[in-house]
């Protein structure tokens, strides 16, 4: 017996030898359609002077963002950001409450730590925006940066070959609808993306009743004359939960922002990105989403909202800014919950993201 | 309330920590012993050394002597998804064990063990939601004991009969956490914790038959019983913040390491003299697979009735996993050089002093996962496995030694082809994804027959 009893002995010995275990695997590199959940940055992920979440937060009460690479270059992080502003009338200091009343430029070298300066790109002039625009939305179509807006009348196009003077289009763009589902109401908070056959979706805010707001969807070729597409939203308030289980959506959508990307196999995505209201009162940002094929399927919801769930900030009017591995959301929220002033967070997707080194001014 | 989030969140992730996942055992996933896996596992009717106590107990009692081994056994794992390496840990460890025959009553027997330990560890867990992405049946699977001891008889000169007990390790504990924290002055804080943990083993049968056909070679069926593992954690934090009391409680239930019932049925023609050729077919019960998703329940009470606590976390709902029940055919051939030597009589058979076995096998194993179109994200891809072996047998070495020893090698390589997942709902936080890859495998058995 002794070969049996030198055998258990030496592996008991070895056996000893490695209690202390690996770090366990499998946890690298794993799969993400960077979409979300986000979450808030960390002042460390902030340069220029700004206190994180917040990338903008300034005494106009810049708001309501639309972000953009300035160069399309998704490899650098140059941006701009055209956020809407009040404005001081007659001398006096806007409110926090105060509409916006001009569209504000700022730059980012890190594509999130926006400049203190900004630049005003564009201001009420004509009679149908009743004093009022914001909620801007930029995009490149072909060597230019079109704006896409909302004013008292409706939503309004300028355009703009440097992305700092703007030419306006005549009109508004798009208008009330004199039939269907959204008859006679303004549509506002536009959010246009260039499909891969060059034409062009809108999705918009308008209300649906007293105090809810729906997503239509509209359609061109041009910019200038929009088709709207379906006979009811593209998106509307889910249907009432309970109380113990309430969805997060189901007495207000609206804000779109809406971006085109391509699945790991392969396969092209519209995304909208969008405010979200519950009959609590309680604002996220919510997903939905559809493959883009011949058909127009309806949006599908995400089985979570994606930003604002973990401090009752009120985010809304969302804007992404898409990289190969992350995904960085801007949205409209209340500057900290001691104060309501609006500003503008930032937040990264997937969570574990390791962000490129702030701007270090 | 700033300073009882800080607090929960301590417990919270502790608590995280010990749920867990990992499924199978090495044995199953690469082999027990450099033969067997060098066969391709087609062993059922061909276990006669210590792999029969994972492969067919039965065959131990043809066993030719009191035999002794001892290995080890290294699997890199190159498990990619969309490109890109997820670091699934490799799988090495010692296998070993011993073959103890005789007779008793005139009727002979075999008693045996075989185990694997792995050496980066004895237990190994973690927790993961059910969203995330893991490969399903190779993520940290061998971090786990495996014992098995078996008993085997022959009843009549054509019949081996034999069974025992496979054991794996599990852990179930629990810690506490009392007293006062200052969060502002952290080094003020007197905080005390208990830890009770125990490594426990859960046992599952396997029993096995093999019966000989004249001069052609051996049939084997082989059974061997589901088990898994059940994790739990309960986790207490009672104390006081701020002079207010507060109390956390967490409580974890998970599956891990689950083992499906298996079906072997095997064949092993041995009618030309040096010649094995060995076809298993496995029938694999992954139909009943759990998800190993960790079950959570928290609480948070303080006795502060002003202010109103945020509602408990929601508890989980587990999706049902879904797996499908699979076939794994195996196929193993080994032929046996007489290299060198002049002929000694060893167990009343003719060999030269040394021999060389050559070995080949092939295994191709089926996913057992369903398209993850869901929320869930099991990855897995079929796996096509050829493995190449070779032993250097020394026959009857010293007047006083008249048994054999035997060092087995071997490699094994598994293709994983690349599998695409689609989602049903283009809003899915994961997204499409491809999967597969490699795993490349080597190990070693040293054996001593007396």
């Amino acid at each position: 017996m002794r070969p049996v009893k030198m055998v258990f002995a030496a592996t008991i010995v070895l056996g000893a030898c490695a209690t202390i275990p690996e770090p366990g695997g499998g946890g690298e590199n794993l799969p993400s359609a960077v979409a979300g959940p986000f979450r808030a940055l960390l002042q460390d992920e902030l340069g220029n002077n700004r206190v994180a979440p917040n990338a903008v937060d300034d005494d106009v009460f810049s708001r309501d963002p639309s972000v953009i690479d300035v160069d399309g270059d998704p490899t650098t992080l140059a941006v701009a950001g055209y956020f809407g502003a009040a404005v001081a009338q007659g001398g006096v200091k806007p409110a926090a409450t105060d509409p916006t009343r001009a569209i504000l430029r700022f730059g980012a070298l890190d594509g999130r730590s926006f400049d203190q300066a900004a630049e005003v790109v564009l201001a009420p002039t004509e009679a149908w925006e009743g004093g009022v625009i914001g909620q801007p939305c930029a995009l490149h179509v072909g060597a230019e940066i079109w704006l896409f807006y909302a004013a008292a009348g409706g939503i309004g196009l300028a355009k703009s070959s440097d992305g700092h003077a703007f030419t306006r289009v005549p009109g508004p763009v798009l208008g009330p609808n004199i039939i269907g589902w959204d008859r006679d109401a303004v549509p506002s908070s536009p959010g246009v993306v260039e499909y891969p056959d060059g034409s062009l979706r809108m999705f918009y805010e308008v209300a649906i009743g007293p105090d809810s707001t729906a997503i239509g969807e509209a359609s061109s070729s041009d910019g200038i004359t929009w088709a709207r597409r379906g006979f009811g939203p593209a998106l509307a308030p889910s249907a009432p939960g309970t109380d113990a289980d309430p969805p997060y959506d189901d007495a207000s959508v609206g804000s779109p922002a809406p971006a085109i990307v391509t699945s790991g196999t392969g396969r092209a995505i519209l995304r909208v990105y969008h405010g979200a209201r519950n009959h609590l009162g309680a604002r996220v940002i919510g997903l939905g989403a559809r493959y883009l094929d011949d058909s127009d399927p309806p949006l599908q919801r995400a089985t979570a909202p994606v930003f604002g769930t973990t401090k009752p900030l009120s985010p809304t009017e969302p804007s992404v800014l898409i990289y190969p591995d992350f995904t960085l959301l801007f949205a409209t929220q209340k500057s900290s919950t001691t104060d309501a002033h609006p500003a503008v967070a930032v937040a990264a997707a997937p969570a574990l993201a390791v962000l490129p080194p702030p701007d270090p001014r | 309330m700033r300073k009882s989030l800080v607090l929960a969140s301590i417990v919270a992730l502790s608590g995280a920590g010990e749920a867990s996942v990992a499924h199978a055992n090495e044995a199953d996933a690469y082999g027990l012993g450099s033969r067997a896996a060098a066969l391709g596992g087609a062993v059922a009717a061909d276990a006669t050394d210590f792999s029969g106590n994972y492969y067919n107990p039965a065959a131990l009692v043809g066993a030719e002597g009191l035999s002794l081994s001892v290995g080890y056994l290294h699997v890199e794992n190159n498990l990619r998804i969309d490109d890109r390496d997820t670091a699934v840990a490799p799988a090495h460890g010692i296998v070993g064990g011993l073959v103890a025959p005789g007779k008793l009553f005139g009727i002979p027997f075999a008693f045996g063990l075989g185990t694997y330990l792995p050496d980066a560890g004895l237990s190994r867990i973690k927790a993961l939601r059910q969203e995330t992405p893991r490969w399903a049946l190779y993520d940290d699977r061998a971090s786990i004991v495996f014992l098995a001891a078996n008993l085997a008889i022959r009843p009549v000169p054509w019949l081996d009969l034999g069974g025992g007990v496979a054991f794996l390790a599990a852990t179930q504990g629990r810690f506490a956490i009392t007293g006062q924290a200052d969060i502002v002055h952290p080094y003020d804080s007197q905080l005390t914790h208990e830890v009770d943990a125990d490594l426990t083993s859960i046992r599952y049968p396997q029993i096995g038959a093999r019966i000989k056909v004249g001069d052609l070679g051996y049939l084997g069926l082989v059974y061997r019983g589901q088990t898994k593992l059940e994790l739990g954690i309960n986790a207490k934090l009672s104390g006081t913040v701020l002079a207010i009391p507060l109390r956390y409680e967490l409580a974890s239930h998970t599956i891990d390491a689950f083992l499906p019932q298996q079906i072997v049925l095997g064949a092993s023609f041995q009618k030309i003299r040096h010649l094995k050729v060995n076809v298993d077919l496995t029938f694999v019960n992954w139909a009943a697979y759990e998800s190993p998703t960790a079950q959570t329940r928290a609480h948070l009470a303080l006795d502060l009735p002003a202010l109103m606590l945020p509602p408990d976390p929601r508890p989980t709902v587990v999706i049902p996993p879904a797996f499908e029940n699979r076939l794994v055919p195996r196929v193993g051939v080994e032929y046996t050089l007489s290299a060198a030597g002049s002929v000694r009589r060893v167990h009343d058979e003719d060999h030269r002093l040394v021999e060389i076995p050559l070995r080949a096998g092939y295994v191709f194993e089926r996913s057992p996962v369903p398209p993850q179109t869901g929320v869930t994200n099991f990855v897995d891809a079929d796996r096509h496995t050829v493995s190449l072996g070779a032993g250097l047998v020394v026959n009857a070495p010293f007047a006083i030694f008249p048994g054999r020893l035997e060092l087995d090698v071997h490699g094994q390589l598994s293709i994983l082809p690349e599998r695409l997942t689609h989602k049903d709902n283009p809003a899915d936080f994961v997204g499409d994804y491809r999967a597969g890859g490699t795993m490349i495998g080597a190990g070693s058995t040293l054996s001593a027959v007396f």
